[in-house]
């Protein structure tokens, strides 16, 4: 990929960064109230993919989701202000972290539901292909979810009626406080794939690169008629399951290592190499850094939600 | 029952009251207790035997359970509704004083329980019984105050029905309306009969059998059971209640005999010619399927008769003799369900062959059940036929309150004079009993005679 | 109109949205070539095709989360559960995604799916297959359930589902599908969140809905020969519930019993029951009655299950006793 490609893609995920390193203060500060799952380290993932999407495209995420909506095309205030539960708000104050969505972005939503998302993204791709849409439609979920029955009945379902999903399996090593050498006794996910006749595809996470090229080809896999593919990105997550989570599950020195292998470092040493100016990258740490503190300005400054708006929108 | 494990629920104690055994009793004279306390009882049992002004009758147990007291001794007087005794449920503990329910014997009914949830625990119940003096449902409260009714006027017309009382019995109260169950309610609606002529009852509902008995007393029959003797044998014996057509029978026909004094009057009449007529007549009509009787002859020409002696066709209301204007000569029908005597109406206008069509219908009608009411009411006078049964003679009871009856006998050939001479003709004899307060003999002998002249002459009823 | 069952008038009631609408689809194991386990999508495969009418691996999380995704991208998928009781393995789809989506996202997603389930014992199928779970989605906010008894309201109902912006359940009952009475050939509706009283009278009103509305009806021949007049109130929608049609006939009879198959405990009767408690209190000549199935699962031998299910007679002892004389504890 040339520069001006990846120049945004290293912005989108600074940005992503930006705002999820301030969920805890935030939370301390009592402005954000319930359950956040950060996906600081994986922002690699959410971008590389989403970048082989287009706006035709449709994503369905889970609790870890702020990096994929954002990387998907949702301004960062709108985020934000879900986020502090502000009227403002994507959505309206209502969701909440766990439930951002917005579908005209082709955004069909986090989810609080591990695995849930999986058979939604089925759906959506049974509409793409009755409806004769140009369009595929991926879904991310992590190596806890590759457990739940929603995997295999979506895999499965997928794969007999070729539908256009890309089922991308973020492998953080964790589901929860269960790591995978505990929960799994095999080593890649993506081998489950054959189980059900579709590629498995593994990749490093981490490696932007690496995910948009694999993204696209699953991506012209799926367009072409041939159907679903299962990708593994290995990657990591810096923090703790959520907020709360004292993390007693793993060692300080794993977490050291995994941040050496940070996915936008390696993306800015990459451009660095390539030519990019130091003056361009700092220019853009600081227009990250503005534009999350903006949207943060905007989200305090916006109003609660109505009494009335509780009882809005049950039924269509 | 209970509805979450389907089983019914185990019986508690209940109140056995006077019930109201004819539509004017108030109260009754405890004759005799055929149980003692402690004693088991069955349903269906004899449990105590009561005299009215009317009757003396045994009253049975509705339900299953131990005689635990007995609250109205031998020779006391109770009013309708008031408790007897108090039957408990096998295992019951009554020590606690509890309120017992309310039932009653067949001829009355009562309120029954409702079993709601099983989690009456024993303390609440204390506090329940505290507090439930007089209970009113809401939808009762609603309408007193609607009324502008007050609680304790309330409480003094209600106070003693032991059970929460319903707007329904406000509005009864209100508009001085007769406590009916709904079968009564549909009944009466049916038969006609005004709630102004019902008495009003204080707690106990009229029911759909005392409708029943009171449609036959509309048509102007009372119910006279004083002649009920009792019979002091001890031998064996089988024994079987009197019921339904069998026991209505037997009291109208003590009412006939003990009300209207009977005279009997007997006629031997010549029925060759009838007899060839109506052989050669069932040969002709065989065919069509219609088959003619001297039944049907003998119907023509008492209708016919009465024309000619209206006043046979009469009855007496009190003082006053009503001479009917339509001469309806009932048939009387031996049925297994006891007699029945369906009406031929206006018969003096009918030919002997619609009498006959007529006379079928009704009979098979009367004998598969399927009368209706307005087919048995009506009549004027009655045939009857014992003819079949070999009966030479006989004294009919009078229907009242018809004047009189006419019995058919059997016909038989007998060597008579005719002409001077010896000849075989069949004979029968016609036997009339006539109310003495309404005719007397002359007049009955002339009716009597105008009913022997067509029929010994029987072209003319052809005619 | 055209007399027919109550499967038939289903079916007839797809058929005719199927026609109307492309975007309606029928999703399910076993809906296709095998016809549908009681033969009610079978000719609707034949008439509309694979693409129409969907045959599912046996997945039913899949099966309804696949409904949902469809939904949000604008299709009008009408999925079947084979027997209520499979729900439990669907639960999420329906109870997390498809009542909640909407507000969640504050009015961005709709999610406009049918869920058809066949409940209702009586053909000794045994507890696994014989369930009435209707209690628990009329529990649900942001859902809506129907369980139409006839067959002109199942084919009302079913139109009006489909056409819904909302998640339906729609409950049929194994012994309604033989039931049969007269339907209009057009295209009426009828609609949701409206009871129907299919017997007017003025002593009890008896509330009821699905599989026992037959009963009800024939309780209530019986006991108008012995004077006492039945009004049956038909419920016809679950949630939302018909509270003005319930309070006004019980207003006027005074007296009410709620009647369904379901175990009693914290059922629909006991919904209706607080309902009529608020709401017609001053009205009230006797606390209302609930008849109900037994809290027992289903037994598979025929009599014992014939004691689980509420009887005629049962509803007549009931109705009897509450019309002479009110409750007396």
């Amino acid at each position: 990929m040339g520069t001006e490609e990846l120049l945004p893609l290293y912005k989108k995920m600074l940005e992503i960064r930006n705002l999820e390193l301030l969920i805890k203060p935030l939370i301390r500060e009592g402005l954000m109230r319930g359950f956040s799952h950060q996906s600081v380290g994986q922002e690699g993932v959410a971008v590389g993919v989403c970048s082989a999407l287009s706006d035709r495209d449709y994503i369905t995420s889970n609790h870890r989701g702020h990096g994929h909506v954002l990387a998907k095309g949702l301004e960062l205030k709108l985020v934000m202000a879900e986020l502090l539960g502000r009227a403002t708000g994507c959505c309206g104050g209502k969701g909440g972290s766990m439930h951002i969505a917005d579908p005209s972005l082709g955004i069909l939503g986090a989810n609080g539901i591990v695995g849930a998302g999986m058979p939604i993204a089925v759906g959506a791709a049974l509409a793409i292909k009755k409806q004769g849409m140009d369009s595929v439609v991926a879904c991310f979920f992590g190596d806890g979810a590759a457990n739940e029955g929603s995997f295999h009945e979506s895999l499965n379902l997928a794969a007999i009626w070729k539908l256009p999903v890309l089922f991308v399996c973020e492998n953080n090593l964790y589901g929860m406080s269960g790591p995978v050498k505990k929960m799994l006794l095999i080593e890649d996910i993506a081998i489950r794939a054959k189980g059900y006749g579709m590629p498995g595809i593994i990749g490093d996470g981490n490696d932007i690169e690496e995910v948009h090229k694999l993204t696209a080809e699953a991506v012209a896999r799926a367009k072409s008629g041939q159907g679903p593919t299962l990708l593994e990105f290995k990657t990591y997550r810096w923090f703790g399951h959520s907020v709360n989570d004292a993390e007693a599950y793993r060692t300080r020195e794993e977490v050291e290592e995994w941040k050496k292998l940070c996915p936008i470092h390696r993306l800015r040493d990459k451009l660095l190499t390539r030519g990019v100016t130091q003056e361009t990258i700092e220019r853009i740490d600081s227009e990250a850094k503005a534009a999350v503190e903006e949207a943060l300005e905007y989200a305090k400054n916006s109003p609660n939600p109505e009494p009335e708006a509780a009882f809005r929108d049950v039924y269509a | 029952m209970d509805q979450s494990t389907g089983k019914e629920e185990t019986h508690i104690a209940t109140n056995f009251n006077m019930p109201q055994l004819s539509l004017t009793m108030t109260e009754g004279t405890i004759a005799s207790w055929l149980k003692i306390e402690g004693d088991h009882v069955e349903v269906g049992e004899s449990l105590v035997e009561v005299e009215t002004d009317k009757v003396n009758i045994v009253l049975e147990s509705p339900v299953q359970g131990r005689i635990h007291k007995i609250l109205a001794k031998t020779g006391s007087v109770i009013k309708v509704g008031e408790p007897l005794c108090i039957i408990s449920g096998a295992e019951e503990n009554l020590s606690t004083g509890q309120e017992a329910r309310t039932t009653s014997a067949p001829g009355g009914t009562a309120s029954t329980a409702i079993e709601y949830a099983k989690t009456q625990a024993g303390s609440s119940d204390k506090l329940k019984e505290e507090r439930r003096k007089f209970l009113l449902s809401p939808a009762a409260r609603r309408l007193a105050k609607e009324k502008g009714l007050d609680p304790r006027k309330l409480e003094k017309i209600f106070g003693d029905y032991k059970r929460r009382i319903t707007s329904e019995d406000l509005s009864e109260w209100l508009e001085q309306k007769p406590k009916m169950t709904p079968l009564a309610a549909k009944m009466a609606e049916e038969l006609g009969i005004s709630a102004d002529s019902l008495p009003k009852t204080k707690d106990q509902r009229i029911t759909a059998r005392q409708i029943e008995l009171l449609s036959q007393e509309a048509v102007g029959k009372q119910i006279d059971r004083s002649a009920q003797i009792k019979t002091g044998y001890k031998t064996e014996a089988t024994r079987q209640k009197l019921t339904g057509i069998r026991r209505m029978i037997g009291e109208r026909m003590l009412q006939s005999k003990s009300t209207a004094p009977h005279v009997t009057l007997n006629r031997e009449i010549d029925v060759e010619d009838l007899t060839r007529l109506i052989e050669k007549m069932n040969r002709d009509w065989g065919m069509k399927g219609i088959k003619f009787s001297l039944t049907h002859f003998c119907v023509l020409a008492g209708a016919r008769a009465l024309e000619l002696n209206i006043n046979a066709n009469s009855s007496l209301e009190g003082e006053e003799l009503v001479t009917w204007k339509e001469i309806n000569i009932g048939l009387a029908v031996a049925t297994d369900r006891g007699l029945m005597v369906p009406v031929i109406k206006q018969a003096n206008l009918l030919t002997v062959l619609e009498i006959s069509k007529t006379s079928a219908e009704l009979t098979q009608k009367a004998r598969s059940g399927k009368l209706m009411l307005d087919q048995l009411q009506g009549g004027t006078f009655t045939v009857s036929n014992l003819g079949m049964y070999g009966v030479d003679s006989f004294t009919p009871v009078i229907n009242p309150p018809e004047a009189a009856i006419l019995g058919i006998n059997r016909n038989v050939q007998k060597p008579v004079v005719l002409d001077g001479q010896v000849a075989i003709r069949r004979m029968m004899c016609l036997s009339l009993s006539f109310d003495h307060r309404i005719l007397d003999g002359a007049e009955a002998a002339k009716l009597l005679a105008d009913i022997a002249r067509p029929l010994e002459e029987p072209y003319s009823l052809l005619q | 109109m055209t007399m027919m069952t109550q499967l038939e008038a289903i079916r007839c009631g797809l058929s005719e949205e199927m026609k109307r609408d492309s975007s309606v689809f029928i999703m399910g194991e076993d809906v296709g070539l095998y016809g549908g386990v009681f033969g009610l999508t079978g000719p609707l495969w034949k008439e509309f095709g694979d693409d129409r009418v969907i045959d599912t691996p046996i997945s039913e999380l899949a099966i309804v989360g696949t409904g949902v995704g469809a939904a949000m991208l604008g299709l009008r998928p009408v999925v079947e559960i084979m027997f209520m009781d499979f729900i439990t393995l669907a639960m999420d789809p329906i109870v997390n995604q498809a009542a909640k989506l909407r507000y969640m996202t504050g009015g961005k997603i709709k999610v406009p799916m049918v869920v058809r389930m066949l409940g209702g014992g009586g053909l000794s199928v045994s507890a696994q297959h014989s369930q009435s779970l209707e209690a628990w989605f009329a529990h649900i906010p942001g859902l809506k359930v129907v369980a139409p008894a006839t067959a002109y309201d199942g084919k009302g109902l079913m139109k009006s589902a489909i056409r819904d912006d909302n998640t339906v359940i729609f409950i049929e009952h194994k012994l309604l599908y033989k039931s049969s009475d007269e339907v209009p050939d057009d295209d009426y509706t009828v609609p949701i969140g409206k009871a129907d009283i299919k017997r007017v009278g003025k002593d009890i009103s008896l509330i009821t809905y699905s599989g026992m509305l037959p009963k009800a009806l024939a309780a209530a021949a019986e006991l108008s020969s012995e004077g006492i007049e039945l009004e049956v109130v038909d419920l016809r929608t679950l949630r939302p519930l018909d509270s003005a049609t319930i309070l006004e006939s019980v207003c006027r009879t005074g007296k009410a019993i709620v009647l369904h198959e379901a175990p009693l405990s914290l059922g629909i009767g006991a919904e209706v029951s607080a309902l009529i408690m608020e709401g017609a209190f001053d009205y009230l000549d006797a606390p209302v009655v609930r008849i109900a199935g037994k809290e027992v699962p289903s037994p598979y031998n025929d009599t014992l299950e014939a004691q689980v299910i509420p009887t005629v007679g049962q509803i007549v002892t009931v109705a009897r006793k509450l019309r002479h004389g009110g409750c007396n504890d």
